[in-house]
């Protein structure tokens, strides 16, 4: 990918991150709504199986839980292609494990077109379909960036309906908005965390749910949003090693590596 | 993907065969963890691994988790140079084990 290609890129995000913003504008806040309020936890979906794995929450709603402080702020989208990088990676993993596609070292190939179930990931997937049924994966992953922040304002509605965030829309001095999504629990949200570290701090061989949570949290910085600067350090080995394993992660960060060299001073740390 | 195993001493061999992929790794998976369930050291002999794709290296990270999680694990061995490649970039052969040979495997 070259540094052209992927400035072109960038400035096909600031496009798409405007024309929503004005759709945002005179969306849900503008027409009044409050807080909305979720369902409560009994409404949960049951977990299912997937691939004889058991999985209620998608690693795409969990690596944006990540993101989500005590408060329900987010971080600032404006700063962050690094969560557009994530929620990228976190689509495509999960279409992988619910078998829409596949991948090997060079590229990616849509297996099913069949919907998901998940809006978020249906969102991806149907925007993947579009380009063809194999392409190589920095470009899909730069394909389903284009379309991350839909698929990230879909992916939080979710947690909402699950009841395990809320959305709080609030106003200051009647001119300012903003959007908070407060956790309603933090036991998913610290359940994913203490997952993470536990993996990092032993020799186990982890899920490949943890792989996929552990590298796109560490290629993107998110890490650093729960872990310090010294602990990332002391354990970046097995955290390199854990995160290796997962392919498209590494195609997230040969493509966050490429945007840094056409714009190191646009991407920047979360937070 | 056709699958076969055969007990050696006190080891168990597997040789799957053909392509391990999004449409096949559901069969391999299906095998190979009851396989893994039965002995403490289970060797995977790749000779006859035309492809392996992502959805295929999650069985074999599967594999090694539910064998290293009962005391076990397993090993490969055999494998074919574009199977290996997947091996190496995606830094498997860091935690499985690999040999060139079966009888390396097995010593």
């Amino acid at each position: 990918m070259t540094p052209l290609f992927a400035a072109k890129a960038m400035f096909s995000f600031w496009r798409k991150a405007a024309n929503v913003s004005r759709q945002l504008a005179g969306g849900d806040f503008a027409a009044g709504r409050g807080v909305q309020h979720a369902l409560p936890a009994s409404n949960l979906p049951e977990a299912f199986p997937i691939q004889g794995r058991s999985m209620s929450i998608t690693v795409c709603e969990e690596i944006i839980l990540l993101t989500v402080n005590d408060e329900g702020k987010l971080l600032r989208w404006s700063e962050e292609l690094a969560v557009r990088a994530a929620v990228a990676g976190a689509s495509l993993i999960d279409l992988a494990f619910r078998g829409r596609i596949d991948n090997d070292v060079k590229d990616l190939f849509i297996v099913s077109k069949e919907p998901t179930g998940e809006a978020h990931l249906d969102m991806a997937l149907t925007y993947l379909t579009g380009k063809g049924d194999r392409i190589p994966i920095q470009t899909a992953v730069y394909d389903v960036m284009e379309v991350a922040r839909e698929v990230h304002a879909a992916a939080l509605q979710r947690l909402v309906d699950k009841g395990i965030l809320a959305k709080k829309d609030e106003s200051f001095l009647w001119v300012l908005k903003s959007r908070r999504y407060p956790p309603l629990s933090s036991v998913i949200q610290q359940e994913a965390k203490l997952r993470i570290l536990s993996v990092l701090m032993s020799d186990d061989i982890p899920s490949s749910e943890d792989v996929a949570l552990i590298s796109l949290a560490y290629e993107t910085r998110i890490l650093e949003l729960f872990m310090s600067p010294a602990e990332i350090e002391r354990l970046s080995s097995r955290i390199q090693e854990v995160g290796n394993l997962e392919l498209i992660a590494q195609a997230v960060s040969a493509v966050i590596s490429d945007i840094r060299t056409a714009s190191p001073i646009l991407f920047m740390a979360p937070l | 993907m056709e699958i076969t195993h055969e007990t050696i001493g006190d080891k168990l061999v597997v040789r799957p065969a053909g392509r391990i992929d999004s449409l096949t790794s559901p069969a391999f998976e299906a095998a190979l963890l009851p396989l893994v369930d039965k002995s403490s050291l289970v060797v995977i002999d790749c000779a006859g691994l035309t492809y392996v794709s992502s959805a295929g290296l999650r069985v074999f990270l599967s594999a090694a988790k539910a064998a290293k999680a009962k005391g076990g694990k397993i090993v490969l061995c055999s494998l074919t140079q574009g199977v290996q490649e997947v091996f190496t970039v995606s830094g498997f052969s860091k935690i499985i084990d690999m040999h060139p040979t079966l009888d390396a495997a097995l010593a």
